[in-house]
């Protein structure tokens, strides 16, 4: 009688153990969702709470220096590679800001310049290799003398973007002989691409520094238009990887891919692409929406790989969760493709997936998320902010007339 | 009907140890260490291993508690009904009882008033 009892509350326990989880798991993200407020774009006018928040932060972190934070110090000493992208994220951001909002330019460009002094001083007495992983020197770059262009493109990308808001005279000259240097490493090599490291191109470093050619341009008054068709011209025939239709990653400087489509750089590479070849960059975000974007019960993420590509995470990629496949950085860099494609929908889901698994920590400094780092939240300020200065661009350099985002808008 | 209660009282009682187990991380402000999830390592292993912990505890209080105690509400709610439904049809049988039964009834009513003298026979007057 008594294991019968048992039996049956047991079975009972379980039947309400099997309604109870769908009905909670299919509620859960309402408590997450994000404000009306955090899918507006640039015209919407005021800052969302968690731009605020993510922007007091950044700004807290460079009035008292990278070397004072601990997080930083971390960071770095996983990927020094953090620390460059970090600060060319918080340029870019703030350069959007200082678009956004006039009022609180000159303290915006303030913080800019101390970015870029601080970087190429430390570019100029260490060498690229400050901010490279060591296998940098595990053997020749294959188009000497050896230049990351990691390292010059992002520069280069920041000291434009800062003359793009407001020319500053002591870095034409830094300016011009960055996007010499990037211009040069692109037309050495037979893909019009540079290496970062020996005998790597990475589309996302190549990417950057077309970005940076435009800016330039832009500043400068000229036009390497040809010089970025002719790259779009080589990524279409040589750098898509047939099974996904998907930019590789990662590809020799002769042009043989070395790595298939990685979420922790394409959604990256179709962003930077929007303001060299908008349709090309659709087309690229879409591809990398549909094989790599995952929406579930309200929430949404991206994953590293696409299912035809089963690899292993390295160390940009960040960790992936089993079963689900949910990567951080791929994630993180959804965030700001879908917020600059105007992907509302899926954008939405990747901001509930933020505040339910990212931790956000707000206090005095302002607002970070526990589970990712000064770059990652740096990427988080950028693709929230984003969008005045890619109008400048796509305006050639006038104010706001188009808006690559509102054409997308879903 | 105490032994309907133990289930859910045990799965009320999980719950809530999920829960304190994350609020005793919020508090004490381990929220800091799960940078794991970034691939940001820590510098020793006992970070790694209490951000891992944190990491579970947050999930297991805001997915796992809030089922078990949901289910424990379906499990009360359960019981509750098929207790009533039970009273229910026993009720309704009792009304329809056979005429031996309410004969025995009716003479037990009889001798506790002492209508019945019960002294030999009990079917005497």
């Amino acid at each position: 009688m008594h294991v019968k009892r048992w039996i049956t509350d047991l079975g009972l326990a379980c039947a309400c153990l099997a309604v109870a989880t769908p009905l909670w798991l299919s509620a859960v993200h309402v408590f997450f969702a994000p404000g009306p407020d955090e899918l507006d774009g640039p015209e919407a006018g005021a800052l969302s709470e968690r731009a605020r928040g993510l922007r007091d932060r950044q700004l807290e972190l460079w009035a008292r220096g990278p070397g004072a934070d601990a997080g930083f110090g971390l960071m770095r000493s996983n990927n020094p590679e953090w620390d460059l992208m970090g600060r060319t994220f918080t340029v870019l951001a703030l350069a959007n800001l200082a678009l956004r909002e006039p009022g609180a330019r000159p303290r915006d460009l303030e913080v800019m310049d101390r970015i870029i002094d601080e970087t190429l001083a430390a570019r100029d007495a260490n060498g690229a290799e400050h901010f490279l992983l060591p296998y940098w020197q595990r053997a020749p770059y294959a188009a000497p003398p050896r230049r990351a262009l990691f390292v010059e493109g992002e520069l280069a990308a920041m000291i434009g973007a800062r003359q793009l808001v407001e020319a500053r005279p002591a870095l034409r000259a830094r300016l011009r002989d960055q996007v010499d240097r990037v211009i040069a490493q692109l037309e050495e090599g037979p893909m019009v691409s540079g290496e970062s490291y020996p005998d790597e191109c990475w589309t996302v470093d190549n990417a950057f520094s077309l970005v940076a050619i435009r800016l330039a341009d832009v500043v400068q008054g000229e036009d390497h238009s040809e010089l970025l068709r002719r790259w779009v011209s080589n990524a279409r025939e040589h750098l898509v990887d047939p099974r996904t239709g998907m930019l590789v990653s990662e590809y020799t400087w002769a042009g043989e891919p070395n790595d298939g489509p990685e979420g922790s750089s394409i959604f990256l590479v179709a962003h930077l692409l929007q303001v060299v070849d908008e349709g090309f960059a659709r087309d690229r975000y879409e591809r990398a929406r549909r094989e790599l974007g995952v929406e579930v019960a309200g929430f949404a993420y991206a994953r590293e790989w696409p299912a035809a590509w089963p690899n292993v995470d390295d160390v940009d990629s960040g960790p992936t969760i089993p079963i689900a496949g949910a990567n951080a950085g791929a994630s993180g860099l959804a965030v700001l493709a879908a917020a600059s494609f105007g992907d509302d929908r899926f954008l939405r889901g990747l901001l509930a997936s933020l505040d339910f698994a990212a931790f956000p920590i707000e206090d005095a400094r302002g607002l970070r998320y526990g589970a990712s780092n000064p770059v990652g939240d740096a990427v988080l300020l950028y693709a929230l902010v984003q969008g005045p200065l890619w109008e400048r661009l796509s305006n050639g350099g006038l104010g706001p007339r188009h808006s690559t985002r509102a054409q997308g808008r879903s | 009907m105490k032994t309907w209660t133990k289930t859910p009282a045990r799965l009320l009682a999980l719950a809530a140890c999920l829960a304190v187990a994350y609020l005793a991380c919020h508090l004490l402000g381990l929220r800091e260490s799960v940078g794991l999830l970034s691939g940001t390592l820590p510098a020793t292993e006992q970070e790694l291993l209490v951000g891992l912990f944190t990491v579970l505890a947050w999930f297991g209080a805001v997915l796992v508690a809030p089922v078990l105690a949901l289910a424990a509400g379906l499990h009360l709610a359960v019981v509750a009904v098929a207790g009533r439904v039970a009273r229910a049809r026993s009720s309704a049988g009792s009304r329809g009882a056979p005429a031996h039964g309410r004969l025995e009834q009716e003479r037990q009513g009889a001798v506790r008033s002492g209508a019945w003298r019960t002294s030999g026979s009990s079917w005497a007057r």
